[in-house]
């Protein structure tokens, strides 16, 4: 790879004719100030945009999270009433087993008829 | 060469000053590498207005995200071949690389004593613009940059070999231009 010689014979007067011009041309007087301008107004205009950034994930998060919410609370929302009407027919029996005259067989026929309808609303589940 | 690698050496520090304070630590890296970059540039598209903006949008560019030269195994190479970059997309853009001869639009500082180096330095820099920019660019890193034909093909992004071919024929060209002014100022 390094069969190439990195000096040259017979060119050592061009190069230092050429090596005593590398300080000739200079940076003009602004170029300084320019750089640390832009590089100053890049910095705010990447802060903006990074800030806007996190604003934007952050609103999106929040209305994930809200919108999550609101359909659980739907969800609840929709399966409570079901739920109640079922234990509501359940315990509160409009007829009351209690035609007997003695009290201990109206007891048996009470929970026989609360069998009963525990049977009829199980049975569609099944 | 040690020379270089002190230079490299503090080019790597700025570098890493820029990574951890940002772009308050951009004018240190400034004053460190503008000269270099300007002349570098300069050379290769002929109008020092297009070389100082090259180089302000390479440094830019860098300030925003320092952790390019940071992550560069050496910062000064990575540098240069950033402006090369730039200097070439302008040149895409415009169309202006023409050799012209002319260095009006150079920003030079000689002092009143020193009239004599200057006529030989615009001599140079005339010569020097008559080049293709490939050619020019392999003589300035070279000369100026003191790096070897292998760094030089890292940062053209070609092998040494042709590096060290357009070097010749850049030399070549050269010598024809200004060696018979040389011997000129020396009869003088």
């Amino acid at each position: 790879m390094t069969d190439f010689p990195d000096d040259f014979d017979g060119c050592s007067d061009i190069e230092a004719l050429v090596r005593s011009a590398r300080d000739y041309v200079r940076p003009s007087d602004d170029l300084r100030p320019r750089v640390l301008e832009n590089a100053r107004v890049m910095r705010g205009e990447r802060r903006a945009q990074r800030w806007i950034g996190h604003l934007a994930v952050c609103a999106l998060a929040l209305g994930m999270f809200a919108a999550i919410t609101g359909q659980q609370s739907k969800a609840v929302a929709t399966r409570e009433p079901a739920t109640a009407l079922r234990a509501s027919r359940l315990f509160w029996n409009p007829q009351p087993a209690l035609s007997a005259s003695d009290a201990s067989w109206g007891m048996v026929d009470s929970f026989t008829e609360l069998r009963r309808r525990q049977a009829e609303l199980l049975r569609p589940a099944l | 060469m040690a020379g270089q690698d002190d230079f490299t050496y503090r080019v790597r520090e700025c570098t890493d000053r820029l990574a951890a304070v940002g772009v308050d630590a951009l004018g240190e890296l400034f004053d460190l590498t503008s000269h270099r970059l300007v002349r570098f540039a300069a050379a290769l598209i002929h109008r020092q207005h297009d070389a100082e903006d090259a180089v302000q949008t390479a440094l830019v560019r860098l300030a925003s995200e320092p952790e390019l030269l940071a992550r560069a195994d050496c910062p000064w190479a990575y540098l240069l071949r950033m402006v090369r970059n730039e200097v070439l997309a302008t040149v895409r853009r415009q169309d202006r690389c023409r050799a012209t001869g002319s260095l009006a639009d150079l920003v030079t500082r000689c002092r009143v004593d020193e009239a004599e180096r200057e006529e030989s330095q615009r001599a140079v820099w005339s010569a020097l613009r008559t080049l293709p920019p490939e050619q020019a660019e392999v003589v300035v890193l070279k000369i100026w940059e003191e790096m070897t034909f292998a760094q030089i093909g890292e940062i053209l992004e070609t092998s040494p070999h042709t590096a060290a071919s357009r070097y010749q024929y850049a030399m070549t060209k050269l010598t024809r231009r200004l060696l018979p002014q040389q011997r000129e100022v020396q009869r003088d």
